[in-house]
C-alpha cells in the first residue's frame, strides 16, 4: 500500500521534468537546401572597361592604358562589332550621348571605331563595352512557402560606385564587385512555377539595388513542392576584378536564394554560382557533379546474380578480383563488385566496361579475341552455347565450358543494361570487351536523368580446364563513367 | 528446481547476447574506388586564337590511389547522348590537338600520375587555346580522371585488377562572331496510325544535326483531337552534337519523360504537330501526323459481356 503513492509521485515528477525540458529545449528547426538549383546567364561575357588614354575627335584610332589598375588593360577582351561608349571618370554618361562599334583590333592597346569620334575621349575616363543579359534562377522548393512568405534573392553588387546606372561596375574581388542593376523595373522580373501546388501568383517583386536584393512575396496563397523559375532581365555583367583577374578564367559570383515565412525566417536556402568570363561568347554553367564508386564484396552471405556467397566464394576488393590459386579444374569461381553512380547531370550518365587484354600468364599478350590456354591465356567465355561475345550474351551454367566472363544484377534504380537471369537463364554471361582485340567497350549502366546511388552488382565468373598451364594470370578491367552530353 | 532456474538464466543470457550481437553488429567498411568530377559537362564557345581556362574539381571518394588526367576526342555513340571515346587519339605531345590543351594543375602533363589521398579534392586546371587558323566548327573531347591503386611498391594480385575513370564532356564550339549557323534536321516524328482507345498515344522524335555546331532543339508538340481540348507537350532541350541523330524525349517538371498524350481514353482523329527549331535560331520546322483512336477493346469487351449474358440467360432445356 505504501509503494503505490511513491511510484505515482515518481511518474508526476518525471512528467513535470520532461515538460520543463521540452519547454527549455524546443526542437530545433533547420533550414533545408533548395534542390536542383541552377543559374544561367544569358550572356556570360564580362563587361569591358578600360581607361581611354587617347582618341581625338574626327579620328577612329583609340588607345587604351596598359596599367593594371584598370579592370581591362589590353584589347584581348574586345571584339569587332562590339558596341562601345566613352565616359568620363565619374561615369556620368556616354560622351556626346554617342555609341560606337569596334571596327578592328589593331594591337594589344589600340583599336579603331567604325565611325570617327564626335568628341575627344576623356583621358581619365573609360571605354566601356557593356555586356548585359538576363539571370535565370531555378530551384525546387523543399519547405512550403506559406501565404505571406517570400523568396529572397541576393545578387552580388559592387561595394562602391553607382550599382544601378547601367555601367559595368568593378572591384578587386567578388566581395567588392558585382552586377549592375541597370535601373531594373520590378515588373520586368518574371516569376513562374511548375509542378507542386502553387496557385494565386506572386506579388510584384521589391528591388533594392543598393543591397542587391529582390524580394518576391507570395501574398495570396502558399506554394509547395514547386519548381520556381525567376528571370531577372537586363542585368549588366561586372567587368573583370582589378589586379586579381586571370584573363581567360571566369570570375565566380555567388547568388544567394532563400525562401522565408511571413516573419522573414529562412525556410530553405542555397547558393548558386554564376561565372562570367571573357573570350567566351556563350557558356552555360550548372553546378553539377558525377560520382562513381566501386566497392568489393567480402561478406559470406547474400545472393549476387543468383550465386549465394559463402566462405568459399572469392572476396573482391575495389581494386581487384583476386581469384587466388584455382585448385579445382572445371568448377566455377565467383566474385562480385558493386558499382554505384550518382549525378545531378540532367541527361544522366553511362558506365562502360573493358579489359586491356584477356588474362595472360604473367601478363603475357593474348593476341586476338580467342587466345586460349595454348598460348598461356585464359580465354574470354563463349558460354554454354559457344557463341557469346562482348555484345551478345548467353547462358553459362556448365563449368566445363571454361573461360572468364561477367553478368549484371540491379541493386537500386534500373541502371543495368542486361541481367543474369535474362530469358530464364541461371547466369547470363558476356565477355569483357578486349581492347587488345579492338572490341567495342560496352555500356553496363546507364540512366537518362539525374540519379542518386544507382547501383549494380558486376558478377565475375571464371573456370579453367585441367590442362591450363600453371602460373599467375592477370589483366586489367576498366570502368569508365561519363555524363551523357 | 534450482538447476532448472540456472539453465533458464543461462539460456536467457545467451538469447540476450545473440540479440545484442544482431542489433549492435560492428559495421564492415570495404575498400572502395570512388571518383567524382564536377562539372560533368562543359560547353564553351570560343574565338579561334583566344584562350580560356577551365577548372574541374575531382575528388577521391575511396582509398588512396594514383590518379591521372587525359583528354580524349569523342563522337556520338548511338542516339541517346552516349560518347564513343577515340582513345587512340588521346591528347599527347604529338597529337594534332596537342597545342590546344595545357594542364597547369595538379600536374603539367596529361597521363602523368599523381597521388590522391582518400577524401582529397583537387582542382584540375586546363587551358584551352584553339589555333587561330582552326576551322570554325565544333570539337568534342572528354576529360578523363583515372584512378587506381598502382602505388609504387604495390603487389599485383592474381586475376583482374580494376581501374575506374570518370569523364567530363567538353563541347567546344569555335566561332569568330558567336553566331554560328545551326542546322536542324527533323529525322523522324511518328506515332501509330491507328490505336485502341485505351492504348497510349506515344510519339517518337529523332532530330539530326548535320551541321557543324551543337544545338538544343526548342519546340513543342500540339495534339488536337476531334473532341475536347488540345494538349501541348514540351520537347526536352538536349544537346545534339554535329554529325549525330538523337532521340528526343519530352520535358515535364524539369524531368525527361516519354512523349505521350496524358488522356487515358482516346476517341476520334488526333492531328499532332511538332514545331521545333535549333536554339530558337532558324525558322521552325513543322510536321503534322494523324492518329485514329478507335474503341476496339471497348467493342470487343461489350460483345463479350453481351455474349456471356445471353449464354447465362439462355433457357435450359427441360428433360
Amino acid at each position: 500500500m505504501k509503494k503505490r503513492p511513491f511510484k505515482g509521485w515518481l511518474v508526476v515528477v518525471g512528467f513535470i521534468f520532461l515538460s520543463f525540458l521540452s519547454f527549455f529545449s524546443p526542437p530545433k528547426l533547420s533550414a533545408a537546401t533548395l534542390t536542383t538549383a541552377s543559374s544561367i546567364l544569358s550572356n556570360p561575357r564580362l563587361s569591358y572597361r578600360a581607361n581611354s588614354s587617347a582618341g581625338t575627335s574626327g579620328t577612329s584610332a583609340i588607345t587604351i592604358s596598359s596599367s593594371t589598375n584598370y579592370p581591362d588593360f589590353n584589347t584581348n577582351h574586345l571584339f569587332p562589332k562590339d558596341n562601345i561608349c566613352f565616359t568620363n571618370e565619374g561615369l556620368t554618361g556616354c560622351i556626346g550621348d554617342t555609341n560606337y562599334n569596334v571596327a578592328t583590333i589593331s594591337n594589344a592597346t589600340s583599336f579603331s571605331t567604325a565611325t570617327p569620334l564626335s568628341a575627344n575621349v576623356d583621358t581619365s575616363g573609360f571605354v566601356i563595352a557593356t555586356q548585359s543579359g538576363s539571370i535565370t534562377l531555378a530551384f525546387t522548393l523543399v519547405t512550403t512557402i506559406p501565404a505571406g512568405g517570400n523568396i529572397f534573392v541576393t545578387i552580388p553588387v559592387a561595394s562602391t560606385g553607382n550599382v544601378n546606372d547601367g555601367f559595368p561596375d568593378t572591384g578587386t574581388s567578388n566581395s567588392t564587385n558585382g552586377f549592375d542593376f541597370n535601373r531594373l523595373e520590378p515588373t520586368t522580373v518574371n516569376v513562374s512555377t511548375s509542378g507542386g501546388t502553387c496557385t494565386g501568383g506572386w506579388d510584384t517583386p521589391a528591388v533594392a539595388s543598393t543591397s542587391g536584393t529582390i524580394t518576391i512575396t507570395k501574398a495570396s496563397a502558399s506554394c509547395a513542392g514547386a519548381t520556381v523559375t525567376i528571370v531577372i532581365p537586363n542585368m549588366v555583367n561586372p567587368s573583370p576584378f582589378i589586379t586579381n583577374h586571370t584573363q581567360g578564367a571566369s570570375d565566380a559570383y555567388k547568388i544567394a536564394i532563400a525562401t522565408r515565412d511571413g516573419s522573414n525566417n529562412v525556410l530553405d536556402s542555397t547558393n548558386v554560382v554564376v561565372a562570367p568570363i571573357e573570350g567566351v561568347l556563350v557558356s552555360a554553367t550548372v553546378d553539377q557533379t558525377l560520382s562513381f564508386t566501386v566497392t568489393g564484396v567480402t561478406a559470406d552471405l547474400g545472393a549476387y546474380c543468383g550465386v549465394t556467397r559463402n566462405a568459399a566464394t572469392t572476396d573482391s576488393s575495389a581494386y581487384a578480383i583476386p581469384w587466388g590459386t584455382i585448385a579445382t579444374a572445371n568448377s566455377f569461381l565467383n566474385a562480385q563488385q558493386i558499382l554505384s553512380v550518382s549525378t545531378n547531370a540532367s541527361n544522366g550518365y553511362t558506365v562502360t566496361i573493358e579489359e586491356n587484354d584477356q588474362m595472360g600468364l604473367n601478363g603475357v599478350a593474348c593476341t586476338g579475341a580467342t587466345a586460349g590456354e595454348s598460348v598461356s591465356c585464359i580465354k574470354d567465355i563463349t558460354c554454354d552455347t559457344g557463341s557469346c561475345t562482348e555484345q551478345y550474351g548467353g547462358e553459362w551454367n556448365t563449368a566445363t565450358n571454361n573461360g572468364f566472363g561477367y553478368s549484371l544484377a540491379t541493386v537500386s534504380g534500373t541502371p543495368a543494361t542486361f541481367f543474369y537471369n535474362e530469358g530464364g537463364s541461371t547466369f547470363y554471361a558476356k565477355q569483357v570487351p578486349d581492347q587488345e582485340a579492338s572490341e567495342t567497350k560496352r555500356t553496363i549502366m546507364s540512366a537518362t536523368a539525374p540519379v542518386s546511388a544507382n547501383q549494380v552488382y558486376v558478377c565475375y565468373r571464371i573456370s579453367i580446364s585441367g590442362t591450363q598451364p600453371a602460373g599467375y594470370y592477370y589483366n586489367k578491367v576498366k570502368y569508365t563513367a561519363t555524363a551523357r552530353f | 528446481m534450482q538447476k532448472i532456474k540456472q539453465t533458464t538464466k543461462v539460456t536467457c543470457l545467451f538469447i540476450s547476447l545473440f540479440i545484442c550481437s544482431l542489433v549492435y553488429s560492428i559495421p564492415v567498411h570495404a575498400q572502395t574506388l570512388g571518383l567524382s568530377i564536377s562539372p560533368p559537362i562543359d560547353e564553351v564557345m570560343i574565338i579561334p586564337g583566344k584562350a580560356i581556362t577551365q577548372t574541374f574539381t575531382i575528388t577521391n571518394d575511396g582509398n588512396d590511389g594514383m590518379a591521372s588526367i587525359y583528354i580524349v576526342p569523342f563522337k556520338a555513340d548511338g542516339e541517346n547522348g552516349n560518347v564513343d571515346l577515340d582513345e587512340k587519339n588521346a591528347i599527347t605531345n604529338s597529337s594534332p590537338y596537342a597545342s590546344w590543351f595545357s594542364l597547369s594543375s595538379p600536374v603539367n602533363n596529361f597521363g602523368e600520375k599523381f597521388y590522391m589521398a582518400s577524401g582529397q579534392r583537387q582542382d584540375v586546371i586546363v587551358k584551352i587555346s584553339p589555333a587561330s587558323d582552326a576551322a570554325e566548327k565544333d570539337y568534342y573531347f572528354t576529360l578523363l580522371y583515372e584512378l587506381d591503386n598502382t602505388i609504387p611498391g604495390g603487389i599485383v594480385p592474381i586475376g583482374p585488377t580494376n581501374q575506374a575513370r570518370i569523364g567530363t564532356n567538353l563541347l567546344i564550339s569555335l566561332s569568330k562572331d558567336g553566331e554560328p549557323n545551326k542546322v536542324l534536321n527533323l529525322v523522324e516524328f511518328s506515332a501509330p496510325t491507328i490505336i485502341d482507345s485505351l492504348g497510349e498515344l506515344r510519339f517518337n522524335i529523332k532530330i539530326g544535326n548535320f551541321g557543324s555546331y551543337v544545338f538544343k532543339p526548342n519546340g513543342e508538340i500540339v495534339i488536337k483531337p476531334t473532341f475536347g481540348n488540345s494538349e501541348t507537350l514540351k520537347i526536352a532541350p538536349l544537346n545534339i552534337i554535329s554529325d549525330s541523330i538523337r532521340n528526343i524525349p519530352c520535358l515535364e517538371n524539369e524531368e525527361t519523360v516519354i512523349c505521350e498524350s496524358k488522356n487515358k481514353v482516346l476517341v476520334g482523329i488526333y492531328k499532332t504537330t511538332l514545331t521545333v527549331s535549333a536554339d530558337n535560331q532558324d525558322l521552325p520546322q513543322k510536321k503534322t501526323i494523324t492518329t485514329i483512336a478507335f474503341p476496339f477493346s471497348l467493342i470487343v469487351g461489350t460483345i463479350l459481356v453481351v455474349a456471356v449474358y445471353k449464354i447465362l440467360k439462355k433457357p435450359k432445356n427441360k428433360i
